[in-house]
């Protein structure tokens, strides 16, 4: 390790303007040797850009990123020897086997011997689900067998730092459990830095998460700090009747903060988010009875997700 | 799972990292598949074949097969009247035609290609020098096009003609009109990296390869002093006096070694532009 910190990876106002379009603003991460860590954003907010400038694949309009304490300007030669990368949409040479495509990637890390090399191929095709197909051409692959190829490829190397962009995007729910797997395995031996916008994913492996959004960094966290402190209880309603003068009149109370509503067959859920737990546990229910010709089918109190903080900073995740 | 101790790193900086590897991979689609056999096969059946017709037909009121020296012809219309020399020049013109019209498909193929494909930042994104991925597949594809296209072509040609006219024709002048053949092919695989490295799409690309590849040497009629700085004078007569490329086949002194310097300096800025636009890429 190069660094004098345990970070792998810095940026400091990084900012990259696409023609005339500010893809990224004043980005400032830093991530932890060992760590999973959890890029969020909706589509668009930059996450791509981010790992493009991070690789040298694109330049910084302003602003600088260490990776590893070397600049990604200068040194990017350098960093990706150390590096393991899979894109969001993984291209390969299609004529090639699945075995071709990991011994030409070993090819740029490795110089020989290769028994030694053809050793790695195999472990990493094994690592990945792939042992059985190896020698089919590429371009018979399924989205998910590829996106499995990408993880390999990208982890040929034994990367210092592996860097996903979207790695389960794609996947089927089977698929997706084992690509998760595959990150936690890897854990041990390398800090992974993954885009994504599956957010029980990141619940489920990431320590660390940052969310970004119109290429702006909302914030950054350990998880587990994020969900404790994402702060405001929701409360939950699930209501038959006239419910819109009931919900005017809670909408009203100063300790209500926001009332998102959504129909569900023969009645409406309520997600009632709150700044007072104690007056909405005594006053909530009460008031929406007796505000009109309601009836309350069920109530209760919901424990914030990720999902919630993060529709939350993202205005609904949407990102025009 | 670190172990790497049974595998020997790459330990290398600047424009060579990732050159061989590159490089190896570009030859095997030409050499590890049936690339190389069918572009020889089809060069041979064009190339070799139509020589073969002019070679072994009988000979015209017109022209015959003269044993008159070879650096006797200084002019195409003395060249008109021997069917060896005559056979000669349509092999020549034909080859400096068509060769270049597969050095322009296979460089587009390499750079726009592969940045369509999205190939260009997966390979990128691997401890690879810009630099090394435009060199290595122009290497490979010159080797390809060199031995596919000009040595083997070259080769059966010289037998064609050596039976036709009883070993006189110099093997050195032939070797030095079959390499102006690999330059002119060059100049536009050069070309294309360069164009290529601009335009964002194959039409511009192949559009502007191909017309300055079949339209440049036509235009030397009307625009002789094109011909003074472009490979377009090579194969196709510019004067009255037999073009560059003849007379060294024909081991005949050449009139001006201009157009042929300007070619390697043009294909060298080509490629110099290619390093620069390609380095300055986003992908």
């Amino acid at each position: 390790m190069d660094t004098s910190n345990s970070f792998v990876l810095e940026t400091h106002n990084l900012s990259k303007i696409y023609k005339g379009v500010q893809a990224l603003t004043d980005l400032n991460l830093t991530v932890k040797q060992h760590s999973i860590f959890g890029f969020l954003g909706p589509n668009g907010a930059g996450k791509t850009t981010t790992i493009k400038l991070l690789l040298g694949l694109a330049r910084p309009t302003s602003g600088s990123a260490l990776v590893f304490g070397h600049d990604i300007r200068r040194e990017s030669v350098t960093i990706r020897k150390r590096v393991g990368y899979l894109a969001q949409e993984p291209r390969y040479y299609e004529h090639m086997t699945a075995r071709e495509t990991l011994r030409f990637t070993a090819g740029f890390f490795y110089s020989g011997p290769a028994p030694g090399i053809e050793k790695r191929v195999a472990e990493t095709l094994e690592l990945v689900g792939l042992a059985d197909k190896a020698d089919r051409p590429v371009q018979g692959f399924s989205g998910g067998e590829r996106q499995r190829l990408g993880i390999a490829q990208a982890q040929i190397n034994y990367p210092d730092l592996l860097i996903l962009d979207e790695p389960a995007a794609s996947l089927d729910p089977q698929g997706r459990h084992d690509v998760l797997e595959v990150m936690e395995r890897l854990r041990k031996h390398t800090t992974i830095f993954y885009s994504t916008h599956i957010l029980s994913d990141v619940q489920r492996v990431s320590d660390t998460v940052s969310i970004l959004d119109h290429g702006k960094l909302i914030c950054q966290a350990p998880i587990e700090e994020l969900l404790n402190s994402s702060g405001a209880p929701i409360f939950t309603l699930a209501i038959k009747g006239e419910t819109e003068k009931a919900r005017l009149c809670v909408s009203s109370l100063p300790w209500v903060v926001v009332i998102q509503t959504k129909p569900v067959k023969n009645h409406v859920s309520w997600e009632v988010t709150v700044s007072d737990e104690s007056l909405a546990e005594a006053q909530l229910l009460n008031l929406v009875q007796s505000s009109g010709e309601v009836s309350v089918l069920e109530f209760g109190r919901r424990k914030v997700n990720l999902e919630d903080y993060y529709l939350r900073l993202t205005e609904g995740g949407k990102n025009e | 799972m670190n172990d790497t101790s049974t595998l020997k790193v790459i330990i290398g900086h600047g424009w060579r990292m990732g050159f061989t590897n590159l490089f190896h991979a570009a030859s095997s689609s030409w050499w590890s598949t049936k690339k190389w056999l069918i572009q020889t096969i089809i060069w041979l059946l064009f190339l070799n074949g139509m020589l073969a017709v002019f070679l072994w037909k009988a000979p015209t009121e017109t022209s015959s097969v003269t044993a008159a020296p070879y650096n006797s012809f200084t002019s195409m219309e003395a060249v008109q009247h021997d069917q060896t020399v005559s056979a000669l020049v349509v092999f020549l013109t034909f080859s400096a035609f068509a060769l270049p019209v597969v050095a322009i498909i296979a460089g587009q193929e390499a750079i726009i290609g592969e940045r369509q494909l999205g190939t260009a930042a997966w390979v990128l994104s691997k401890p690879v020098s810009r630099p090394a991925f435009i060199l290595s597949k122009l290497a490979a594809s010159s080797l390809g096009i060199l031995v596919t296209g000009v040595v083997i072509q070259g080769l059966v040609a010289y037998v064609q003609l050596s039976l036709r006219t009883g070993s006189r024709l110099p093997i050195a002048g032939f070797s030095g009109a079959m390499g102006l053949l690999f330059l002119n092919c060059m100049f536009y695989l050069t070309l294309t990296y360069m164009l290529g490295s601009i335009f964002t799409n194959r039409g511009s690309v192949l559009g502007i390869g191909l017309a300055t590849a079949l339209i440049g040497p036509t235009i030397l009629g009307s625009l002789p002093v094109f011909g003074e700085f472009t490979p377009w004078s090579f194969f196709v007569p510019v004067t009255e006096g037999v073009p560059a490329g003849l007379a060294v086949a024909l081991g005949q002194p050449l009139a001006s070694v201009t157009p042929i310097i300007c070619t390697v300096l043009w294909s060298i800025l080509f490629i110099i532009v290619a390093l620069i636009r390609f380095e300055r890429e986003e992908f």
